[in-house]
């Protein structure tokens, strides 16, 4: 006898409980008690089996529904009771059919197999899914609306709960276990699916009008980005220790979020000469006191392609600015290469210095 | 040739895995493999499943399982007292059958 564990490749751990689930279907109609006694096992074995022949389970032991006979043979219990005594139908004929065809199919190609085991373990939410769909589809024939149930009137939300807890049963193979009522069962699931494409599409005029509040960004934004602060340098390229912005309406241009940092930390709040809070002053200071601080200096992972303002920039060309006689500083390159060389004729030149502060606040 | 094989095959299968069993405890998969060694090729694997589960119902096999750490629980099989009677006495009845036809078939060997 050989080792009792033995470790095994994932797929075809895959394919060897596609295969037992398959026989455990083609059991179904035996008391639970006799499949679990039957399939018991079965997976350590067929596992062992697989890793010998290559994964080939189909080819080795024939298709689930074969070995579901023999082994209903051997075991000495009934034939499948959907055999010759009931008339099967011709598209429970076809499924059968086509049930085998596509075991072939997965035996070629064991990632199939895996993608269909994949597909499977999500049945449990299909069934919470169809038990809703089959509501809404009632309540719709009965409402004559396709607005969709929410369960706002207590009559919805207990014909949401039954049909979840009809469809979970069902999925459970707790009721319907007469094979005449499978071919019963394709239909009435692809009825369903209908129904969820027509209840997707008159949902998507509503998620739509919604969604369009999310898409506007809160606050001052530059291509989609939220500008979290703005450094401002007069015409000879000196820094501007603060400044207040307004756009063509009169609005600060600023957010709401403004005393809050990227941190969660309080900005150090500005207030104007009536003490009312201002949204729109910059540089904001972000981190400590100083508001040309970009960097959290207690903040370990710093992104290194974190843009420095620098002390100065080039100064605007000469004609355009009247007092050019001090631009004896440092001239550090232009912070973006986009950045444009200012639209000269409205660049008005600083007031006093290099401080173009308070504009008399709006309110 | 193989369809004849299986029949008879099909016919002393009890017996066969009566056999295997009480050499010592196995999983299902586990007597496949022996019976095939023993050269029995033509054994399917659900008919020892189905056989080991029959004979179990039938009260001639004790049934445990070995839980694993690694993969799914083993189902292993081990005979008992009346599965040994069983074996012992369809052994006999095998011997004999054995032995009947091997004379039936010398004599008319013999006489061709």
């Amino acid at each position: 006898m050989s080792e009792t564990t033995v470790r095994f490749p994932a797929g075809v751990a895959d394919g060897v409980a596609a295969y037992v689930r398959e026989v455990r279907v083609e059991l179904a109609d035996l008391p639970a008690e006799d499949v679990d006694d039957l399939t018991g096992g079965m997976e350590a074995d067929l596992s062992e089996l697989a890793a010998e022949s290559g994964g080939d389970l189909i080819g080795r032991l024939g298709t689930p529904s074969v070995y579901a006979a023999e082994l209903r043979a051997a075991a000495g219990l009934p034939a499948r009771v959907t055999g010759p005594r009931r008339q099967r139908g011709s598209l429970s004929r076809a499924t059968a059919r086509a049930r085998v065809s596509f075991a072939r199919l997965t035996g070629q190609h064991p990632w199939l197999r895996s993608a269909v085991a994949y597909l499977v373990t999500l049945r449990p939410a299909w069934w919470l899914v169809r038990g809703y769909l089959a509501a809404w589809a009632l309540w719709s024939m009965l409402s004559g609306s396709t607005r969709g149930v929410r369960p706002h009137s207590f009559l919805q939300l207990v014909l949401v709960l039954t049909a979840i807890v009809i469809s979970v049963q069902l999925g459970r193979g707790r009721l319907g276990q007469r094979a005449g009522l499978r071919p019963l069962l394709v239909v009435a699931n692809s009825a369903l699916v209908v129904v969820a494409l027509v209840a997707s599409i008159s949902v998507d005029d509503v998620q739509y009008v919604s969604g369009s509040d999310f898409s506007q960004p809160v606050g001052v934004s530059l291509d989609g980005t939220y500008v979290r602060n703005i450094y401002a340098y007069d015409s000879e390229g000196k820094r501007i220790s603060s400044v207040r912005l307004f756009t063509q309406d009169g609005r600060p241009l600023g957010g709401a979020d403004n005393a809050i940092g990227p941190n969660g930390n309080e900005i150090g709040v500005v207030r104007d000469g009536s003490g009312a809070l201002l949204t729109n002053v910059y540089p904001r200071a972000l981190f400590g006191p100083d508001p040309w601080q970009v960097i959290d200096p207690a903040d370990p992972a710093v992104n290194p392609d974190q843009w420095t303002p620098p002390m100065s920039i080039l100064p605007l060309m000469p004609n355009a600015t009247p007092g050019s006689t001090a631009s004896g500083a440092a001239t550090t390159p232009a912070p973006t290469a986009s950045a444009p060389p200012a639209p000269s004729k409205s660049s008005r030149p600083a007031p006093g210095g290099s401080s173009a502060s308070v504009t008399p606040s709006g309110g | 040739v193989d369809v004849e094989t299986t029949q008879l095959v099909k016919g002393v299968l009890d017996l066969a895995v009566l056999a295997v069993v009480a050499e010592e405890d196995g999983y299902g998969y586990d007597v496949v493999r022996r019976l095939r060694a023993a050269g029995l090729d033509e054994v399917g694997d659900a008919s020892v499943y189905g056989t080991l589960r029959r004979l179990y119902n039938a009260g001639a096999l004790t049934s445990y399982v070995v839980p694993s750490e690694e993969g799914p629980h083993r189902k292993y099989y081990g005979i008992n007292k009346q599965g040994n009677e069983t074996l012992v006495r369809e052994a006999k009845t095998w011997r004999s059958f054995a032995s009947t036809m091997e004379n039936l078939l010398m004599t008319a060997e013999g006489k061709a």
